[in-house]
C-alpha cells in the first residue's frame, strides 16, 4: 500500500517534470535572452493561477477517494467570490470578515450536498448538481449580472501577514496540501475515509461511522471551495457569478491525473494538487507557442487520456 | 491413455508457484473430482483448461492430440464447457440470449437467426427438464436455474468435457439436488465430467475418481470405492485432523449477552436468549428463519421495534455498529467481499479498521500496528506476501480468518459469526473453529450463526434453533443431533413454550 | 416516501422563492399594454445591465409598454435561441435581441416575423434575417476604429497581442476588423491573437503570460472588456512600454485610464442599446417603421482628454436625465 502510494506520486511528479523539461526545451530563447519560461517569476504566475484549482482539488480529490463525486466547487468558487465581493465592496464590511463569511456560505453549500447525500440519499453525482445550480445560482441573484470590483478596494501594495500577495494563494494551496495529506495518511479520519471508498458497507459493518465521515467530506470540500473562490477574488481582484465556469471538471480531471480512482478508495491529495500543476503548467507554456492558443483545449483534453492511461499500463505491470 | 491429460503442468505468479508439475487423467467418459483446499491449485488449472491463463511448462492433452488453447472461446470450440461458481450470466438478456452470447448464430450479412437460437435453446432445456421460456429474461430466474444456464451453454456447443466449478456454493439444497439429477443424466450419456468441489459428500455422491491437489501439486488420485471422506481429507490437509471438541457445559457465570423479547417483525418477533461467558451458542435454522436479521439487530444495524439488548448486563439502546461495537459486541458478518474487506486497503489497514475506529483513536500509530499486525497473521497462520499486501491475494479462508482476526483484535465480549466457515477450504475451517474455541476458552461469548449443521454440532455448547423468526427450542450437549435439530428447524412448535 | 418529502418540500421553498420578486406594478398607461421582449446575449455581461435601464426608461417614457428582460446566465446560443422562441409562443409585441450568433437565429426571428412580431436587433446583428432594423456599431467598422486607434497612438510600429473568445460572431467580427485595420501599417506586428474562453481569470492570466512571453509588447488590443472588469488583470503591464486598448468604458475601466494603464477605451451606446430599438419596436407598433434598417449608434472613443466629459454624460444617462 504505502509502495504503491509512492509510485503513483511519483508518477505524477515524473510527468510534471518531464513536462517542465519538455517545455523548458521547447521554448529555449535564443542567444542570451532571459528564459521566458524556466525562471522564478513564472513559476509563481504558475503556482498562483493553479492555486485556485488546486486548492478545490484538495477537497475533490478527498471526496473522490471517499467513493462520491463533487460537481459543485466550480459554482461555490463563483459563489465565495461573489460574497466575498458583495460584503467586502457593497456592504462595506472588512476584508477578513467578509471572507470568513465566504467560507461559511461556501461550507452551508457543502453542507447542503452533505444533507441530500447523507439524509435524503441522493446519489452524490445527482445532489451535487444540484447544489451547483442552486450556487451559482445565488451568485446570479447576489449579483443580478454586475460583478464586484475588489480591486479597487484593495490598497496597492498589500502585503497580508508581511507576505508579497502573489505569494499567498500559492502558500495557501501547499500548506492545505500538506496538512491534507497526513490527515489522509497519518490519521484514522483518512484512513476510514479510503475504507469507505472501499467498501462502504464493510466500513459499516466495521463500526465507522459512515454518515459523519461522508458529512465531513462534503462539507470540507465546500469550505476548500470556498476558499479558493475567496483566492480568486483576491487574485483576479474580481467577485463574478460565472468566473470558473466549469472549473469543477479541471479539478475533477486533476484528482484523476494525480491517481484517483472514480470508483472511489484510491487517491492522493498530493496527487491531485500535482495533478493541478501538470495543468497549469499546460496554460501558462501553450500561450508561449505561437499559435497554440487554438490547441490547448485539444492538448488539455489529450493530456487527461494519456496520463490516466499511462498509469493504468503502470499499474498492470505492477500487479 | 485417452481422455483429458495434464502432464507436468506448472505455472508460477511471480514468485508464488501455483502449480508446481501436476500430472493426472481424467477418463472419457468418467466423472472426476478435482478437490483440495483453497490455494492448492484448482483454479489455476481451470483457468488453464479454460484458456485463460497459459501454463508455464506442461501440456494438455485430449485423446493424445495436444490441446493449446489461448483463449476461452477457443476452449469452447474445443469442446470443453465451463460452468463457474460465480454466474456469468447476463441479467438483462433472455435465456435464449445467455445460452448463444457471444456465439449467435447468424444468416447472411450477420442478421440474428432468432428462431433457429429459440428452438434450439427449447430443446436443451427439454432435455434438461427445466421448465423455463426461451424467452424468460436471466434475471427472473433462481440461482440453480442460472447455473444450469452455464451448463445448457455448453450443451448448446456440442462440449466434450463439462467443467464444473463449485456449482452448488450459491445453491439451496432443494436446487442442488434439481442439478445434481442434470450432472447424472448427462454422465449417463457418457458425458466426461471435471467436477471441482471442496463438499466431499457430493463429490462421493457424483464421482468416479478423486484427484486431490495440495499446495500446488498433485497429492494422489482414489478410485471413489474402497476410499473414506477422512482419507481425502487427509490428503487435502496434508496432517491429521483435530479431535472433536468436547461440548463440556459452560460456567455459570452471569450473561455476557442477553437478549429479551427482541422483535423486528417481519424478520423475527420475540426472541430472548443469553449467551455466556465461554460459552459457544450456536444459532441454527434454515434460510429465511431471521437468523442474519437478528444478528445484525443485536448489532445495530436495524433498530429492534421491541425488546432488549444488555451486554454485561447493562440495558443498552444500540443505534449504530459502532455504538455496539464499542460496547464489546463483534460481529463477523456472512458474506465476507461485501461487508467484511476493504480490498484497496492493505492487510494490516484491514485488520486494524475496527480496532482503532472502536477505540476512536485519531492518530495513526504505524509501529504499534505493525507489531499487532504481525503478531495476529502469525496467531491466525494468514499465509500472506506481507503486512502490505492486498486481501485479494489471499484465498477465501485466509480472507475469512482476516475477517475475524480484525475482530478479535478489538477484544469483544460477545463475539457473534454469521456463517464463519462459508466457502473456505477444509483446513481453515478446522482453524477457525480452534480459534474460536480457543478464544471461548478464555471468556469470550461466542453465538455462531450457521447453516452447516456438522459444523453447528460441532463446535457448539448449545444450539438454539429459529424458524420463521421465533425460537423454536434449545438443546444442549448431547440432546443436539443432526435429526433433532433439523427436527425442531422444520417442524411446526407443538406448545408455546 | 419521506424522501419524496422532502424533496417536494425543498422545491416547494425554492419555487416560492422565485415568484417573491415576480409582480412587479404593471403600467398603469390607459391604452393597450405592448409587451416587448427584450433579451441580451447574457445576464453576466455587466455592461448590459445599461441597456437594461435605458430600456426601461424608454418604456417609462413611451407610457404604454411593459419590457420582458430575459437572457441565458452565460453565454449560451442555444439557451438564447430557446428564451426567443419561448416569446414568439407568448405573442410578445416587439422583441429586441442582440444575438450571440446571428447565423443561428435567423431561422428563429424570420419565425416571429412571420407570427407577426416585429424584431429588433441590437449590439449583435443577424443579417440574413428578415429582422426590422439594427441599432448598434458594425462589429467590423469598431474593430477598424479600434486598429485605427491602436496604429496612431503606436506611430504604426511595434508588436501587438490581441485577446478575443472564439465561439461569439461579433468579437469575430471585430478581430477582422482589427486585423484588416493594422494592415496598413506595415510596422505593426500581430504576435499573437488569444483565445480566452470567456473566462476572466483566464485573461489575467494569459496577460500574464504573455508580458513574460513578450517584454517588448507594443500594446494589448482586447476586443472585449475582460482585462478592465478589474485592476489586477493588467498589474503585470508596464506601462512605460506596453500600452492597452480595450473595448467596454466600465467604471473600472475608466479608473484604469485616468491611472494611465490603458491608453484608449471603446465605449458603445450601452443605454442606446436598451431604449433605441425600444423606441422603434414602439414605432412599428404604431405604423411608423424606421427609415432604413441599420441604424449606426457610433463607438464613444474614450482617451485621458474625453474622459471626465464621458463619464459626467454617463452618470446623467444612468441617473435617468
Amino acid at each position: 500500500m504505502k509502495r504503491f502510494w509512492h509510485v503513483r506520486e511519483l508518477s505524477t511528479i515524473a510527468i510534471l517534470v518531464l513536462e517542465i523539461i519538455f517545455f523548458g526545451w521547447y521554448l529555449w530563447p535564443e542567444g542570451d535572452r532571459a528564459h521566458p519560461f524556466l525562471n522564478g517569476e513564472n513559476a509563481l504566475l504558475v503556482l498562483k493561477y493553479s492555486s485556485i484549482y488546486g486548492i478545490a482539488a484538495v477537497g475533490a480529490a478527498i471526496v473522490i477517494i471517499s467513493g462520491g463525486i463533487d460537481l459543485a466547487p466550480g459554482a461555490i468558487i463563483a459563489l465565495a467570490s461573489v460574497v466575498c465581493g458583495s460584503l467586502f465592496v457593497d456592504a462595506g464590511w472588512g476584508l477578513f470578515p467578509a471572507m470568513v463569511m465566504s467560507l461559511l456560505v461556501g461550507t452551508a453549500a457543502g453542507g447542503l450536498s452533505a444533507a441530500l447525500i447523507v439524509l435524503v440519499k441522493l446519489p452524490p453525482f445527482i445532489a451535487t448538481l444540484g447544489v451547483m445550480g442552486i450556487s451559482r445560482g445565488v451568485a446570479f441573484i447576489v449579483t443580478e449580472g454586475q460583478y464586484f470590483d475588489l480591486s479597487s478596494q484593495l490598497p496597492g501594495g498589500w502585503r497580508p501577514a508581511g507576505l508579497p500577495a502573489d505569494w499567498v494563494a500559492p502558500l495557501v494551496m501547499i500548506l492545505l496540501a500538506i496538512v491534507f495529506q497526513i490527515l489522509m495518511t497519518r490519521f484514522q479520519w483518512g484512513r476510514q475515509i479510503f475504507a469507505v471508498g472501499g467498501n462502504e458497507t464493510a466500513a459499516l459493518f466495521s463500526g465507522v461511522a459512515v454518515g459523519r465521515l461522508k458529512t465531513s467530506v462534503y462539507l470540507l470540500s465546500g469550505l476548500l471551495a470556498a476558499v479558493a473562490g475567496v483566492v480568486l477574488a483576491l487574485v483576479q481582484g474580481q467577485g463574478k457569478a460565472d468566473l470558473a465556469t466549469g472549473y469543477e471538471l479541471d479539478i475533477i480531471a486533476s484528482a484523476v491525473v494525480g491517481g484517483a480512482s472514480l470508483s472511489g478508495g484510491r487517491g492522493s491529495v498530493m496527487g491531485a494538487v500535482l495533478g493541478t500543476l501538470i495543468f497549469g503548467v499546460l496554460r501558462n507554456a501553450l500561450p508561449q507557442i505561437p499559435g497554440a492558443t487554438f490547441y490547448d483545449r485539444l492538448i488539455v483534453g489529450l493530456a487527461v487520456i494519456v496520463i490516466v492511461v499511462m498509469d493504468q499500463v503502470l499499474l498492470r505491470r505492477e500487479a | 491413455m485417452p481422455g483429458l491429460e495434464f502432464h507436468d503442468v506448472r505455472k508460477s505468479f511471480g514468485a508464488v508457484k501455483a502449480l508446481t508439475g501436476v500430472t493426472f487423467t481424467v477418463r472419457e467418459g468418467e466423472s472426476h473430482a478435482l478437490v483440495g483446499e483453497n490455494g492448492a491449485g484448482k483454479s489455476t488449472l481451470l483457468k488453464i483448461l479454460a484458456g485463460i491463463i497459459h501454463p508455464d511448462r506442461g501440456e494438455l492433452k485430449w485423446n493424445d492430440e495436444r490441446l493449446s488453447l489461448s483463449s476461452p472461446r477457443d476452449a469452447l470450440e474445443r469442446g470443453i464447457g465451463m460452468v463457474y461458481q460465480e454466474m456469468l450470466s447476463f441479467p438483462n438478456l433472455t435465456v435464449t440470449g445467455n445460452i448463444f452470447a457471444g456465439r449467435e448464430l447468424t444468416g447472411a450479412g450477420g442478421r440474428l437467426r432468432d428462431g433457429d437460437m429459440r428452438a434450439r435453446t427449447a430443446a436443451i432445456l427439454d432435455e434438461l427438464h427445466l421448465r423455463i421460456s426461451p424467452d424468460a429474461p436471466a434475471d427472473s430466474l433462481p440461482a440453480a436455474h442460472r447455473q444450469l444456464l452455464q451448463v445448457a451453454r455448453a450443451l448448446a456447443f456440442d462440449c466434450r468435457i463439462l467443467v464444473l466449478d463449485e456449482p452448488t456454493t450459491s445453491l439451496t439444497d432443494a436446487e442442488a439436488d434439481h442439478l445434481f439429477a442434470v450432472v447424472e443424466k448427462l454422465k449417463a450419456r457418457g458425458a466426461t465430467l471435471l467436477y471441482v468441489s471442496h463438499r466431499l459428500p457430493e463429490v462421493f455422491r457424483l464421482c468416479d475418481r478423486i484427484t486431490v491437489l495440495r499446495d500446488g501439486g498433485y497429492a494422489g488420485t482414489f478410485d471413489r470405492a474402497g476410499t473414506t471422506p477422512d482419507q481425502v481429507v487427509r490428503a487435502m490437509v496434508g496432517r491429521d485432523l483435530p479431535p472433536r471438541a468436547d461440548h463440556a457445559a459452560a460456567a455459570a457465570a452471569a450473561p455476557a449477552l442477553e437478549v429479551r423479547g427482541l422483535t423486528h417483525a417481519p424478520c423475527f418477533r420475540d426472541v430472548s436468549l443469553t449467551v455466556r461467558p465461554g460459552e459457544i451458542v450456536g444459532l441454527f435454522g434454515l434460510v429465511g428463519s431471521g437468523r442474519s436479521e437478528l444478528v445484525e439487530t443485536i448489532f445495530g444495524l436495524r433498530t429492534p421495534q421491541r425488546g432488549s439488548i444488555a451486554v454485561g448486563g447493562r440495558v443498552m439502546a444500540l443505534r449504530s455498529p459502532r455504538q455496539a461495537a464499542r460496547e464489546g459486541i463483534a460481529l463477523v458478518p456472512e458474506e465476507r467481499h461485501r461487508q467484511g474487506l476493504f480490498f484497496n486497503l492493505t492487510l494490516r489497514q484491514n485488520l486494524m479498521m475496527p480496532a482503532r475506529t472502536v477505540a476512536g483513536d485519531i492518530l495513526i500509530r504505524g509501529g504499534r500496528e505493525r507489531d499487532d499486525t504481525a503478531r495476529l497473521l502469525v496467531e491466525w497462520r494468514v499465509k500472506a506476501g506481507s503486512q502490505d499486501a492486498f486481501p485479494d491475494s489471499l484465498s477465501g479462508g485466509n480472507q475469512q480468518k482476516l475477517v475475524l482476526a480484525k475482530w478479535l483484535a478489538t477484544a469483544p465480549r460477545v463475539l457473534m459469526l454469521d456463517e464463519p466457515t462459508k466457502g473456505v477450504d477444509v483446513g481453515a475451517k478446522f482453524e477457525i473453529h480452534e480459534i474460536v474455541r480457543r478464544h471461548a476458552a478464555q471468556g469470550l461469548a461466542c453465538l455462531v450463526v450457521s447453516s452447516d449443521l456438522p459444523e453447528v454440532l460441532v463446535l457448539c455448547h448449545r444450539v438454539i434453533v429459529m424458524r420463521e423468526g421465533r425460537i423454536q427450542g434449545e438443546l444442549r450437549g448431547a440432546e443436539a443431533s443432526e435429526a433433532s435439530v433439523m427436527h425442531l428447524a422444520t417442524s411446526e412448535l407443538k406448545d408455546a413454550s | 416516501m419521506r424522501r419524496m418529502l422532502v424533496m417536494v418540500t425543498v422545491a416547494a421553498v425554492a419555487v416560492a422563492a422565485a415568484c417573491g420578486k415576480k409582480d412587479e406594478a404593471a403600467p398603469a398607461a390607459g391604452t393597450e399594454t405592448l409587451r416587448f421582449a427584450v433579451i441580451p446575449k447574457a445576464l453576466d455581461i455587466p455592461v448590459f445591465n445599461y441597456a437594461r435601464i435605458g430600456a426601461e426608461r424608454a418604456a417609462k417614457e413611451l407610457g404604454n409598454v411593459q419590457i420582458e428582460w430575459r437572457a441565458p446566465e452565460t453565454a449560451d446560443q442555444l439557451k438564447q435561441k430557446e428564451i426567443l422562441e419561448s416569446f414568439i409562443t407568448q405573442r410578445v409585441d416587439g422583441i429586441a435581441i442582440s444575438t450571440l450568433n446571428g447565423d443561428f437565429l435567423t431561422e428563429t426571428i424570420n419565425r416571429a416575423v412571420d407570427a407577426g412580431i416585429p424584431v429588433v436587433t441590437w449590439d449583435s446583428d443577424a443579417p440574413k434575417s428578415r429582422r426590422a432594423a439594427f441599432y448598434g456599431v458594425d462589429d467590423f467598422a469598431s474593430g477598424q476604429i479600434m486598429g485605427q486607434e491602436a496604429i496612431t497612438l503606436l506611430d504604426g510600429k511595434g508588436k501587438v497581442a490581441i485577446i478575443t473568445s472564439m465561439g461569439a460572431t461579433n468579437l469575430q467580427r471585430r478581430l477582422d476588423g482589427v486585423r484588416d485595420a493594422l494592415k496598413a501599417a506595415p510596422g505593426i506586428e500581430i504576435v499573437e491573437a488569444y483565445d480566452i474562453k470567456e473566462d476572466a481569470v483566464r485573461c489575467a492570466e494569459i496577460i500574464a503570460t504573455g508580458s513574460r512571453r513578450y517584454p517588448d509588447l507594443a500594446a494589448w488590443l482586447s476586443v472585449g472588456g475582460w482585462p478592465v472588469f478589474t485592476r489586477n488583470a493588467l498589474a503585470g503591464v508596464d506601462s512605460s512600454k506596453t500600452k492597452v486598448i480595450s473595448f467596454d468604458t466600465v467604471e473600472a475601466a475608466v479608473d484604469l485610464l485616468r491611472a494611465g494603464k490603458v491608453q484608449v477605451l471603446l465605449g458603445q451606446k450601452y443605454f442606446g442599446w436598451g431604449s433605441e430599438p425600444v423606441k422603434i419596436l414602439h414605432g412599428i407598433k404604431n405604423g411608423q417603421p424606421p427609415a432604413s434598417p441599420i441604424i449606426d449608434s457610433g463607438v464613444d472613443i474614450v482617451t485621458l482628454e474625453n474622459v471626465d466629459a464621458y463619464v459626467a454624460e454617463f452618470k446623467r444617462l444612468q441617473a435617468g436625465g
